[in-house]
């Protein structure tokens, strides 16, 4: 959003939540040896990867949400950052997992106008996946996540997806 | 059979092995004849196999001579001639030893026969090869070589001359040539020669350069086709004499393989008659030899164990006690003088047998009545007499009867005074006894009194032991008793001490869960605190990622920020844990404590009932440690004077024993005196004696 000229109501709520492209940081470490950095959080029987070096992301133990009639289950509603309209998702209802635990987190990806916010539940680790812990196992994901997963990883008995993001979300608001 | 009818034993025994022996000699005589007769069929039938063989030989290579024959003449190649030679030399070979392992004339003459058609085929083969030679076995030999030559001398000078029509006419010369030359037919050859003068009038009307060169060339050319064709027409004889020759020796050679089988089948089976006729003239002798000598076994056999048999009844009925059985063998042999022999000493055996039987039976009758007579004595009976015999035994019977009259008059006076000495000593034991049965009923009811003041007396010490006992453990028990009493106030007295310590601890431990609750108060703030610390540290986290190489520095403090708040929330969760645990062992402790104060007041009672219980106990045991102290005085005396009966019962016993002994004595001395006298009347009342006048 710009500082020049505030949006209307109306825009606001039109407002695309598909992820601009991120310029890559200028030491990406990334790139240089493979390994998969990024923060994960716990969905099903697995965990999704977030690349929080590519996107700026930001968690939220409490967040007020505005529900929007008759807009589906698996929008939770939409929040006010700092000023910003970000629409949260309810990431298990959206794949349709059974929420697990009582508590409530929101994690916000990308920043400004290009912000999307989940509902998960439970707050997000670090993690950094080396390449020798890539398996090529085919594991039951749901259809809407499987073409954004673009590999899989096993470290400590536990199964972590790298989740393309942008494309998960580009996807969703085709469908939209 | 008469033969053998008077012979004895040993003779005919002899006469068995010399049968055995003649037997013997007769059949290996028929083997022997057999097994030469064996070996000539054998070798008869080998020297007809050879011929056989040889003659399948000669026919093989007949037919082996035959081939090389079609061979040469379809081929037209001299290697066959060769080979044709070499075949007909091996033939002359077998004929040589066919004619010498002929098995008789006839086959002899069929052998040379066959020799004489095969060197008629072989000169008619030679001169036909010879035919053929000459007329020439291909194109460049012979008169096919010539005819060649002077046809392509004449062609080539008709080349050169370009006369169509003489190269016509020699064209139609060569296909008459090669048409004679294919089928061997006269039309040919006159098709030909008349062609040969076309030709000659051609050339006489043509006008060629070098006519008389190509008429001298012709009649060359016309000249050898002349000698070529009567060549081929004498080929063509031979081949006609030679299969004449083939046609006339076939049927003798197939006359020779017949009559050679019709030999070899006739001889076979004449060999094998004779074969059989004799192993069935050895079967006939050994059957002959066996049925001879199984005759003389059987009746040598006979010989001997019929006679042995009827000795064998004879004896066996002789000692089953029919002593009028007898052998009566009458062969002529050992067994029938053995049995008369032994008839004769049996008829004088049992003569003399049956006459000292008789003697023996009166004396033993004699002696069974003495022994009889004798064994009625011996059973005490003196009213026997032994029977007087008038034989060796009478004397002996008339001693017996003399001296058993005589004991039994003694015996009848010593039975009469030990009746008398009986009844007086019956008397007298009848007194004795009397005496002896008031005296032991007096020393009984002395001893029982005894016994009985013996046991009053240890009753008494009894009574005396027990009531000085109950009465120190009467006083044991009142010491026990105040004892336990003064335990019962000291325990109520405590019970009151702890009621008292027990309700401060109940309030102590109130305000311990009190304070437990202020406790996860804290704790649940801490732990919000550090939830909130985790999320600011994530999110720094984050912030650090997207900054880069520059935020690493940060992350890494973020990263430690976030572990610490990570320990500060497991932190407080175990306490948490721990100050609920405590809360709740607390509220057991105070519902514990609620019980325990239920209980110490409960006891309390019970105490005190014990205490007022013991009291009433100490009284009834001060009566009862009185009264037991009477009993034991009383005991006492009683047991003194139970001591003083006891003493004066003993001396009455001792009194009484005396006498007893004395009377027993006495009795026992009566006794003695009755036995004797019932001993002497026993030992006379086993005789039993005649009857007398005082009975």
């Amino acid at each position: 959003m710009s500082d020049a000229a505030l949006q209307s109501p109306f825009d606001a709520l039109r407002k695309s939540f598909v992820l601009s492209e991120q310029p890559q940081p200028q030491q990406a470490v990334a790139t240089t040896d493979k390994r998969v950095r990024g923060h994960a959080f716990s969905i099903g029987t697995f965990h999704l990867v977030v690349d929080t070096v590519r996107y700026p992301c930001e968690v939220y133990e409490e967040l007020p949400l505005c529900r929007l009639p008759g807009s589906p289950a698996h929008l939770a509603g939409m929040a006010n950052q700092r000023g910003n309209i970000v629409p949260i998702f309810d990431i298990h209802t959206l794949l349709g997992y059974r929420q697990e635990g009582g508590h409530d987190y929101y994690l916000i990806i990308g920043s400004r106008d290009d912000a999307v916010g989940f509902r998960i539940s439970q707050l997000p680790r670090r993690i950094e996946l080396a390449p020798e812990e890539r398996i090529t196992t085919a594991l039951p994901i749901p259809r809407l996540l499987e073409p954004h997963i673009r590999q899989f990883f096993q470290q400590n008995e536990q199964i972590f997806a790298d989740w393309d993001v942008q494309g998960f979300l580009a996807s969703l608001a085709s469908e939209a | 059979m008469k033969l053998f009818a008077d012979r004895t034993i040993a003779q005919r025994m002899r006469l068995l092995v010399t049968t055995l022996g003649a037997a013997f000699v007769a059949m290996i005589v028929a083997y022997a004849a057999v097994a030469v007769l064996d070996n000539n069929i054998a070798t008869t039938k080998d020297e007809l196999g050879r011929f056989r063989s040889t003659i399948d030989t000669i026919t093989i290579e007949t037919l082996q001579a035959r081939r090389d024959e079609k061979d040469f003449l379809l081929r037209r190649d001299a290697s066959y001639l060769d080979k044709h030679a070499k075949t007909m030399a091996q033939l002359k070979a077998h004929f040589d030893e066919a004619e010498k392992t002929a098995p008789n004339e006839e086959l002899l003459a069929q052998v040379r026969k066959a020799r004489g058609a095969l060197d008629e085929y072989q000169k008619s083969f030679t001169k036909m090869s010879t035919e053929a030679v000459s007329v020439g076995l291909n194109e460049n030999s012979g008169l096919h070589g010539e005819l060649r030559n002077a046809v392509h001398e004449v062609e080539a000078i008709l080349d050169e001359t370009s006369q169509v029509e003489l190269t016509a006419s020699m064209l139609m010369l060569r296909r008459h040539e090669k048409d004679f030359l294919a089928r061997h037919a006269d039309k040919y050859l006159e098709q030909h020669a008349a062609e040969v003068q076309t030709f000659k009038k051609l050339l006489a009307a043509a006008s060629v350069s070098r006519s008389a060169t190509i008429a001298e060339l012709m009649s060359t050319y016309a000249k050898t086709f002349e000698k070529a064709a009567a060549g081929v027409k004498s080929e063509d004889q031979q081949i006609e004499v030679l299969r004449e020759a083939v046609h006339t020796a076939e049927p003798i050679f197939d006359q020779l393989v017949e009559d050679t089988n019709a030999t070899i089948e006739k001889r076979t089976a004449t060999l094998a008659f004779l074969s059989g006729l004799a192993q069935a003239i050895l079967f006939i002798v050994l059957l002959a030899t066996a049925a001879a000598v199984a005759y003389l076994v059987k009746n040598t056999y006979d010989a001997i164990t019929n006679p042995l048999q009827k000795l064998d009844e004879t004896l066996g009925k002789l000692s089953s006690g029919q002593h009028d059985a007898r052998s009566r063998i009458t062969t002529n042999d050992e067994f029938g003088h053995l049995s008369t022999t032994l008839d004769t000493m049996l008829d004088d055996r049992i003569t003399a047998q049956l006459k000292a039987e008789a003697e023996n039976e009166r004396l033993n009758n004699s002696v069974i009545e003495l022994l009889e007579a004798v064994a009625d004595l011996s059973q005490r009976d003196l009213t026997v007499r032994a029977p007087i015999a008038e034989d060796v035994t009478g004397p002996v019977a008339d001693a017996i009867n003399l001296m058993a009259k005589e004991t039994a008059e003694v015996l009848g006076r010593i039975r009469g005074i030990s009746h008398d000495v009986e009844q007086a000593a019956l008397t007298v034991k009848q007194q004795s006894d009397k005496v002896t049965q008031v005296a032991g009923d007096e020393q009984r009811v002395v001893a029982d009194a005894l016994h009985r003041l013996d046991e009053a007396a240890r009753a008494m010490n009894e009574i005396a032991n027990l009531a000085q006992n109950s009465t120190n453990i009467a006083q044991t028990a009142i010491s026990a008793t105040n004892g336990a009493l003064r335990t019962v106030e000291d325990t109520v007295e405590g019970m009151s001490d702890i009621r008292e310590t027990i309700s401060e601890t109940e309030k102590r431990i109130k305000r311990l869960g009190e304070r437990s609750q202020e406790i996860t108060g804290i704790v649940e703030i801490i732990n919000s605190i550090a939830e909130r610390t985790h999320v600011l540290a994530l999110n720094a986290s984050m912030q650090a990622a997207v900054a880069g190489e520059a935020g690493r520095g940060f992350a890494v403090v973020a990263d430690e920020v976030q572990r610490l708040a990570e320990s500060s929330r497991n932190s407080t969760s175990q306490i948490a844990a721990l100050v609920n645990n405590i809360r709740s062992e607390t509220a057991e402790t105070m519902a514990t404590m609620n019980r325990t104060i239920e209980q110490v007041i409960a006891g309390s009672n019970r105490a005190e009932t014990a205490g007022r219980q013991m009291h009433e106990t100490m009284k009834n045991t001060d009566q009862l440690v009185s009264a037991v102290n009477l009993i034991a005085a009383r005991s006492s005396d009683q047991a003194r004077l139970s001591a003083e009966l006891q003493e004066r019962a003993k001396e009455l016993l001792t009194t009484t024993q005396t006498t007893d002994s004395e009377l027993k004595e006495q009795s026992a001395h009566a006794e003695n005196l009755l036995l004797f006298s019932k001993s002497l009347l026993d030992s006379v009342k086993v005789f039993k004696l005649p009857a007398t006048n005082e009975a």
